[in-house]
């Protein structure tokens, strides 16, 4: 079977600090995957290493079984893996709209001359790039005027622009860092719908998350990483009970305690 | 929005009818000539508000590719005997495509402060250049009897007829500015002046766009350099210092960066104000140094910036605190 996305033995170094080392990923189309792993495990830099913001030092990253790993991040974007930020990284000073087509650029084609003499085919393309836009925040639920600026939009909102603005890039992956973080329940789980409505329009989604109600929650399956390592992959149940996931978030202990407790009692 | 934009066409139409019959009123010839200068200027700072307004670079060549763009053009006249018409597109390209062989390097390998160092070197190159390539251009005695543009037997040989051919360039660029900054290009340059790495993962070839807004700046920086040849008939290379680059950068940042009006406003101001404090000369500087302070702190937005706020917070009285439209100014 084909993986639409799969590293093999992918490495990045910091200076001495291996942030990512050898971790063989595999992803099969339609699923979603959860990523998880303590602070500083190397969850964010794999997705970078994924997305081209970072070249990998070893390994190989590939996407429908081509070998993307030296592609600029604009040429990833393009054939069809799209993401968000940890925190943030919106257009503040550009509209709910103008953020989101930007998602489309890399599906339309108007150029300079377009811009200069505006046939109708361009403003056909600027009309449906508009369209697409309004139909995204439409997909995640984000009812605001569409010429409301950015800079004014609460974090939750946010949250959920920068997902309408990486659907708008037309995926088959998206690739999602942290996208509940600082939201409150209601918002968790309106969060958790966007996603579960992203995997039914036939899109893959890897998610980073440290909720674990909500990763475990949504996830097909959970890959773990601790210092850079992949060290344990499963279904979320098989996760919540192996005991060097629970050592990763835990440390060593010599009391027994109900083990998939014990994952959610870190998180509360 | 139908409305909105037929009312602001019919204010465009207005400005421009006014900008037009400018000549009829003014009699004085030094006042025509402010004006055909800061419509020089006013060229200059538009082409760089889309590489700093737009695409969110700093830099300062455009005096320099002022200064290309008066010597392709002039010497294009002399030399090759280009009429008028030839020689200005002819000095645009020129240096449009010196700002491209410039902005393949640097925008590959430079960023933030780094590029506007490269951008001082490059002013003070091109300035040496003008002043040592004698055989060429005259070094620093300068280029004295460059032509007047003719056209259907009609020598611009006064302010008040060079000017109709400014306004014409300044309504043209003016209106490629809009259109760009309202275009699938000019979105994708907004973008990478607010987060250029979301812009490159968002799909936009952020290397490219980059590379594309210099250029053009360039040839902005190419067509003013033609007129202001053409207009003065005399260059120099002390003209292309780097004080002017400053003086653009601050019409820039004065009118409103990002904003198409804002070169207008940015650079009708900083050419016309200057003269009325002709008076209190020994101040100018003081007052002007005063200005940009104030500006800084103030409105760090620019003047239009500063509208575009105030006409926000009208609304949002008018239509309660939490959806009030916000419009991006043009």
């Amino acid at each position: 079977m084909e993986y639409i996305l799969e590293t093999k033995g992918v490495t990045k170094r910091f200076g001495g600090l291996v942030a990512v080392d050898a971790v063989d990923l595999q992803v099969s189309r339609g699923e979603i995957r959860g990523l998880i792993g303590p602070n500083g495990s190397g969850k964010s830099t794999l997705l970078n290493l994924i997305s081209g913001v970072y070249l990998p030092d070893g390994g190989d990253v590939c996407f429908n079984g081509e070998q993307i790993t030296r592609l600029a991040p604009h040429r990833i974007a393009e054939l069809g893996i799209a993401r968000t930020f940890q925190n943030n990284r919106l257009f503040l000073n550009l509209t709910i709209q103008e953020n989101v087509m930007v998602g489309q650029h890399c599906r339309t084609k108007s150029e300079l001359s377009q811009a200069l003499f505006r046939p109708r085919s361009s403003k056909a393309e600027m009309l449906q790039t508009r369209r697409k836009a309004m139909e995204c925040l439409d997909f995640v639920g984000l009812n605001r005027p569409p010429e409301f600026i950015v800079a004014g939009l609460p974090h939750g909102e946010r949250r959920l622009l920068e997902i309408a603005r990486a659907l708008a890039t037309e995926p088959e992956v998206i690739l999602l860092d942290e996208p509940a973080t600082g939201m409150n329940p209601s918002e968790k789980d309106r969060i958790v719908d966007v996603i579960r409505k992203i995997q039914e329009a036939g899109i893959t989604v890897v998610i980073i998350e440290h909720n674990m109600p909500v990763v475990m929650g949504i996830s097909d399956l959970v890959t773990v990483l601790n210092f850079g390592r992949k060290i344990a992959e499963g279904t979320p149940k098989e996760i919540q009970h192996n005991p060097d996931v629970i050592e990763a978030y835990l440390g060593e202990d010599d009391e027994e305690e109900g083990s998939s407790d014990a994952v959610e009692a870190r998180e509360s | 929005m139908q409305r909105t934009s037929f009312r602001k066409s019919i204010f465009y139409l207005v400005l421009i009818a006014i900008a037009v019959l400018i000549p009829q009123i003014v009699e004085s010839r030094y006042y025509m000539s402010v004006l055909n200068l800061a419509s020089i200027y006013l060229i200059l700072a538009a082409g760089l508000n889309i590489y700093l307004g737009y695409t969110g670079m700093m830099g300062f060549t455009q005096v320099a590719f002022w200064g290309i763009g008066s010597y392709a053009s002039a010497l294009a006249m002399i030399n090759l005997k280009m009429p008028f018409w030839t020689a200005l597109p002819f000095a645009a390209l020129f240096t449009g495509l010196i700002g491209f062989l410039l902005a393949i390097p640097s925008m590959r390998r430079l960023k933030r402060f780094y590029l506007s160092v490269t951008t001082i070197g490059f002013v003070e190159i091109t300035r040496l250049i003008l002043e040592n390539w004698e055989s060429l251009t005259k070094g620093a005695d300068g280029l004295p009897g460059i032509p007047r543009p003719v056209l259907w037997g009609i020598k611009f040989n006064t302010p008040h007829k060079f000017y109709y051919i400014s306004l014409f360039f300044v309504i043209i660029l003016t209106a490629f500015s809009y259109l760009l900054k309202n275009s699938r290009v000019g979105l994708a340059m907004q973008a990478i002046r607010e987060d250029e790495l979301a812009a490159e993962v968002m799909g936009v070839n952020t290397f490219r766009y980059k590379v594309l807004a210099f250029t053009l700046s360039a040839v902005y920086g190419g067509v003013a350099g033609s007129l202001y040849a053409h207009f003065v008939g005399y260059i120099s290379p002390n003209v292309y210092v780097f004080q002017e680059a400053v003086t653009v950068l601050c019409m820039v940042l004065i009118g409103g960066a990002g904003y198409v009006g804002g070169p207008v406003i940015g650079a009708l101001l900083l050419t016309i104000v200057p003269e009325w404090l002709r008076f209190m000369h020994e101040y100018k500087a003081l007052v002007y140094g005063v200005a940009v302070v104030l500006m800084a702190v103030y409105m760090p937005k620019g003047i239009l910036g500063a509208t575009e706020q105030i006409r926000t917070r009208i609304r949002q009285r008018v239509f309660g605190e939490k959806n009030a439209p916000v419009y991006p100014g043009q």
